[in-house]
């Protein structure tokens, strides 16, 4: 893990975490005089966290693609903007969240949102069967598809910030404080989101605990 | 001491570990003297486990590949947007400034066309690979192959009958190459997902197709798979990928087509293609399709390869 993300995840950092942030700092200020090299190994640092991210919020892998090169394209055209006011890894994940918020909003206002398992789409299928699943079972598999469903119907309920807080929160592993500044709420408020998405979560799913 | 409605808001703060110290303390205290607030925290934990199963693998190399190379280009592209913009505001802002003489205006062009060359040089450095070179032409003669596709101003001299005629023009070249040669690659896979004519992609396509296990080319068939609009170009993409290592990507990519494409030949050439590398995750997608896809032929083919595959699936 990069300093950058140490930070992030509220541990205590070290010499190594300064290291690594100040040649993160480094290779921001070339990327900011147009050196593409050093942008594209920014975005090596940060591309599997934010495609996770991507591909939790959208669901299906295409969508996920779009998320993606729209949040480090936002990255590239603002980063000349950036003045070291946060951590880079603060910025870049808001500038991403503010993607999926852009996402989950149109999402509602399209009323697109996965209908429970059994309803179509193949994009749970896709969840459930991640990379080198060969020999599992069909009706696991299909079981799988039918929480991973149920699960997505049940995220797709939550307000959009609601969803963002839990993302990085559970799926992230993102400190509240942390998760506040990328949201750009206060921490308080981060909890309470946390809290709400929790009970929603938990009486969509009640009868699967 | 702590009571039951103050620990409600507690037990997700105490889960993900962010609860104040003091506060964890007397959270515990509680706990260890109320049974309901025990149950309700194993509940939430039940709840939280259930939650992690939809936690997402890392994304698979060639995933990345494809996402690394898809904004590579747009930042290509977005690069040589900004330099324009930049050499406009920059031409516009001293254009005011500039002595009204006859030397000044020359240098100020003389300065355009080298910034308007310097702003295009990723364009050509990308496109031209192993030999290519453009000539300005000085005369008539020296037009050659040059195809003129508009007239930009004619300067009539005084009385000479001279006339300087600044044109668009436009030469064909052929660049020869190996599919080895990474710069001829990366601009057949560019063609692939950005030019506009279909038969011109489904060339490509064919080119390309000899190197379907490289990742480059790769990202490119499968994009061509999920995304081309010209349903020739698809199944084209379709049988190159059947020459590629049968990984997880590519088989979900083969799905993607089998559940989405709007073109029932697609849908049924995908069917032949799980068939063939036979892995029985696919079978739910091929039991689901059986049933509802809305084309007769392709249910029949995806009920008769999950009756192929038998109890004992593949």
């Amino acid at each position: 893990m990069d300093g950058a993300c140490l930070e992030i995840a509220g541990k205590t950092p070290n010499s190594k975490t300064s290291l690594s942030e100040n040649v993160e700092d480094v290779l921001v200020r070339r990327a900011q005089a147009g050196d593409r090299e050093a942008f594209g190994r920014l975005v090596r640092i940060y591309e599997a966290r934010i495609l996770r991210l991507a591909r939790q919020i959208a669901g299906s892998e295409d969508q996920a693609r779009d998320l993606f090169q729209d949040a480090f394209l936002r990255v590239y055209r603002a980063l000349p903007g950036f003045r070291f006011q946060s951590n880079f890894s603060t910025w870049v994940y808001r500038v991403a969240t503010n993607v999926c918020f852009d996402f989950l909003r149109k999402q509602q206002t399209r009323e697109e949102v996965q209908a429970p398992a059994g309803a179509g789409g193949g994009t749970e299928f896709f969840q459930a069967i991640p990379d080198g699943r060969a020999g599992q079972n069909p009706e696991q598999t299909l079981r799988a598809r039918e929480i991973s469903g149920r699960i997505q119907a049940a995220l797709g309920e939550l307000s959009p910030r609601e969803r963002m807080v839990f993302e990085l929160k559970h799926y992230e592993g993102l400190k509240l404080r942390a998760i506040g500044e990328i949201v750009g709420t206060t921490e308080d408020t981060a909890k309470n989101c946390l809290f709400r998405a929790t009970r929603k979560l938990r009486a969509a799913l009640s009868d699967l605990v | 001491m702590m009571n039951c409605e103050k620990t409600e808001s507690q037990f997700t703060l105490y889960l993900y570990g962010e609860l104040a110290d003091a506060d964890r303390i007397a959270f515990e205290e509680h706990l260890r003297g109320c049974a309901a607030c025990r149950r309700n925290l194993e509940q939430i934990q039940a709840l939280h486990q259930l939650l992690s199963r939809r936690k997402m693998d890392d994304a698979s190399p060639e995933l990345l590949a494809w996402c690394r190379q898809a904004l590579d280009s747009a930042i290509e592209r977005e690069a040589s947007r900004i330099s324009w913009r930049n050499l406009a505001r920059s031409f516009a802002s001293s254009w005011g400034a500039l002595p009204a003489t006859p030397g000044a205006w020359v240098l100020a062009l003389v300065l355009a066309g080298f910034g308007l060359g310097w702003t295009i040089r990723p364009l050509f450095r990308r496109a031209a690979a192993p030999a290519f070179s453009a000539a300005v032409p000085a005369s008539a003669e020296s037009l050659g192959d040059f195809r003129i596709s508009g007239i930009r101003q004619v300067m009539p001299g005084a009385d000479s009958g001279e006339v300087d005629v600044t044109v668009d023009a436009e030469r064909e070249v052929t660049l020869k190459g190996s599919l080895d040669n990474p710069r001829i690659r990366r601009l057949l896979v560019e063609a692939m997902k950005g030019y506009d004519n279909p038969g011109i992609r489904r060339e490509t396509l064919d080119a390309l197709s000899t190197r379907a296990n490289d990742p480059t080319v790769q990202g490119a068939l499968l994009y061509a798979l999920e995304r081309d609009p010209n349903v020739g170009v698809r199944l084209k993409a379709l049988q190159a990928v059947s020459r590629m290592h049968w990984t997880g990507s590519v088989q979900h990519a083969v799905l993607h087509a089998l559940l989405q494409d709007q073109n029932p030949g697609v849908r049924v050439a995908a069917i032949n293609l799980l068939v063939k590398h036979a892995n029985p995750t696919v079978l739910p997608a091929l039991r689901r399709m059986a049933m509802s896809d809305p084309n007769a032929y392709v249910r029949l083919m995806c009920e008769r390869a999950v009756r192929d595959a038998g109890p004992h699936a593949y």
